[in-house]
């Protein structure tokens, strides 16, 4: 008799083995709807169980102030109570984090904790750059929140818990969907809802840790115009402020109840010229320097009134206001790298930036200023434009690198 | 013993290299085997026919080339087959175990094990707020105000008449915009004065 070779005979039964393997490998990747199931309802005990824990946190902070109404309606009183209502986080036992645009200008602060009690607060410092405020409750004792210890990144699961409405809790799950950088700050864009009230709400990692605190939502509507009941157009995307700048902000709001502000010692306006493309379109240059404060970083620097300023450390300045955030965001002494256009050329040069004199610097807190009208001085005017015209194509040939020699 | 098992222990039975178990069976199949019978005299006769052959002289290596040949063959099995399971049946009956593990699984809905500890906030009891030297409770909204005696004070609530005067409350969530993939958080004055007539200082 004819034997089978040894070789080919074990080939065949590893063949036949590994397709019973394979058998086995697609019975266990078939979909299982129980095992889905339960994942979920783990899922769901999990955000409940971290709900559950955070929510004594999160507190509704009432900010009174009284407003006089220019035209008040027959029967009722011109000076009125206008009531801010915010979200707030214990950090501490008596110390609660929220945003300054709650409590800003306000007369009367109240705290009311999820079940019901209800204490005055006050303000122990507050920053209207960063847009967060720090509360003390002397006779509430809070379960205070954890900063989380990891940073965290885009993708990571978010959930969001404040108060609204009649201060009901409110509470989404989502996630960090972006992260926008500037120089000295960032926000997380998050894919949680949220709503009217959760400013200064707390955004919690999957830990239950803090990592970053409810800034607001993307161009919202003028909230409380119309009341509870007016027409609200949610726009899907809300902004977090994360917890590595929350941090150092709250401890200089703890220790010295201000944040210090840098300073450049400048006036500027917007500078503008209209669209090429678009009819009636104003394209913004960047800050136009109207003046320099005597002996400030600026003056230093060799700034002059007609300077337009048109970069800061390396990022693009279009608005005043966008120079003068990063500005008062870096640190009194730090060094920043400024361009500038001056008769049409480029200039640059390092500031060292002094301290604000203000905590709460003018242009965040007060109406501006109003620059010369343009009947007043029509050929000054004419020629400056005119300047910002042949700086705007000399800038437009610096950025092309195909025109650089 | 079968015919087929008899007729491999032809060759090891005239070479007498079958053990004494192996003989007892070849003969006991013989005595009641006629055709195998036949057939091993065949085998004998047909052998000692090739002895009769003129002797021819193997080449040189052939010695080796033989040993290691045999060297790379894998022991061969025994040639008398005891009681063992084949590799089939085997295969088979765990893969048959495995599939209703799984199908029992999934019936009974067992929950996959936790990815790691408990988190810290499993481990800490949750504790209500309370007052400063007041007990944790939970009292209807709004609370009645005033002050305890040893314990903090609390304040009048808030009514939720209030929140009907649209007028009188304002629900804060910051307005961000976006400008060319940047963020741009609006100052928080009032609105004033805007775009190439604010002038702010910094």
């Amino acid at each position: 008799m004819k034997a089978r070779p040894v070789r080919a005979r074990s080939r065949g039964r590893l063949g036949a083995t590994g397709a019973l393997v394979l058998l086995a490998a697609l019975l266990l990747a078939a979909p299982r709807p129980c095992a889905a199931q339960g994942a979920l309802s783990a899922l769901q005990t999990e955000v409940d169980q971290i709900v559950r824990g955070a929510q004594r946190s999160v507190v509704t902070v009432f900010a009174q102030r009284t407003v006089t109404h220019r035209n008040p309606l027959p029967g009722q009183p011109a000076r009125r109570l206008h009531t801010r209502v915010g979200s707030g986080v214990a950090v501490e036992e008596n110390g609660i984090l929220t945003t300054a645009s709650v409590v800003l200008g306000a007369e009367r602060v109240l705290v009311r904790a999820v079940n019901g009690i209800q204490v005055e607060a006050q303000v122990a410092g507050m920053d209207p750059i960063f847009n967060l405020a720090l509360l003390r409750v002397p006779e509430l004792r809070l379960p205070a929140l954890r900063f989380a210890e990891r940073p965290a990144q885009v993708g990571d699961w978010v959930i969001a818990l404040g108060t609204s409405y009649r201060a009901q809790p409110t509470q989404s799950v989502g996630n960090i969907a972006y992260h926008y950088r500037e120089p000295r700050t960032s926000l997380f864009q998050l894919t949680n809802p949220v709503y009217p009230g959760n400013s200064g709400g707390a955004a919690l990692n999957a830990r239950g840790e803090l990592v970053g605190i409810v800034q607001g939502e993307l161009g919202s509507p003028e909230l409380g115009a119309g009341g509870p009941d007016a027409e609200r157009r949610p726009s899907g995307m809300s902004f977090v402020l994360p917890a590595a700048t929350v941090k150092p902000v709250y401890e200089s709001l703890r220790q010295e109840g201000r944040v210090r502000h840098g300073y450049l010692g400048v006036s500027t306006r917007l500078a503008s010229v209209e669209s090429d493309t678009e009819r009636g379109l104003r394209v913004p240059l960047g800050a136009l320097v109207e003046r320099v404060v005597e002996g400030s970083p600026a003056d230093r620097a060799g700034l002059e009134r007609g300077d337009l300023i048109v970069a800061f450390d390396r990022e693009r300045v279009e608005y005043p206001e966008q120079l003068a955030r990063w500005v008062a965001e870096s640190r009194p002494g730090s060094a920043v790298q400024l361009v500038w256009a001056r008769k049409s050329l480029e200039r640059t040069g390092r500031v060292l930036l002094g301290e604000s004199p203000s905590p709460l610097p003018e242009w965040v807190t007060a109406a501006p200023a109003v620059a010369p009208t343009p009947g007043r001085d029509a050929a000054k005017i004419a020629e400056l434009e005119r300047q910002i015209r042949l700086l705007s194509r000399e800038l437009q040939r610096l950025k092309s690198p195909s025109d650089t020699p | 013993m079968n015919c087929t098992q008899a007729r491999r222990l032809f060759g090891a039975c005239w070479d007498d290299e079958t053990t004494q178990v192996e003989r007892e069976l070849l003969e006991s199949h013989f005595a009641s085997c006629a055709r195998c019978r036949s057939a091993y005299d065949e085998f004998s006769r047909a052998l000692e026919l090739a002895a009769s052959l003129p002797r021819v002289e193997p080449a040189p290596d052939l010695v080796e080339r033989m040993l290691a040949r045999v060297r790379r063959l894998s022991p061969a099995p025994d040639r008398v087959p005891g009681i063992r399971l084949g590799w089939v049946p085997v295969s088979v009956a765990a893969a048959a175990l495995v599939i209703a593990g799984i199908l029992v699984a999934q019936w009974v809905g067992l929950k996959p094990a936790p990815p790691s500890g408990p988190p810290q906030w499993a481990k800490q009891p949750v504790t209500e707020p309370k007052l400063v030297g007041g007990p944790a409770e939970k009292p209807a909204v709004p609370r009645a105000p005033g002050p305890r005696p040893g314990a903090g004070s609390e304040v009048a609530g808030i009514p939720d008449s209030l929140f009907d005067h649209s007028e009188d409350i304002e629900f804060i969530l910051d307005p961000v915009t976006l400008r060319g993939g940047r963020v741009e958080r609006p100052p928080l004055k009032q609105p004033g004065i805007q775009g190439e007539q604010a002038v702010i200082t910094f």
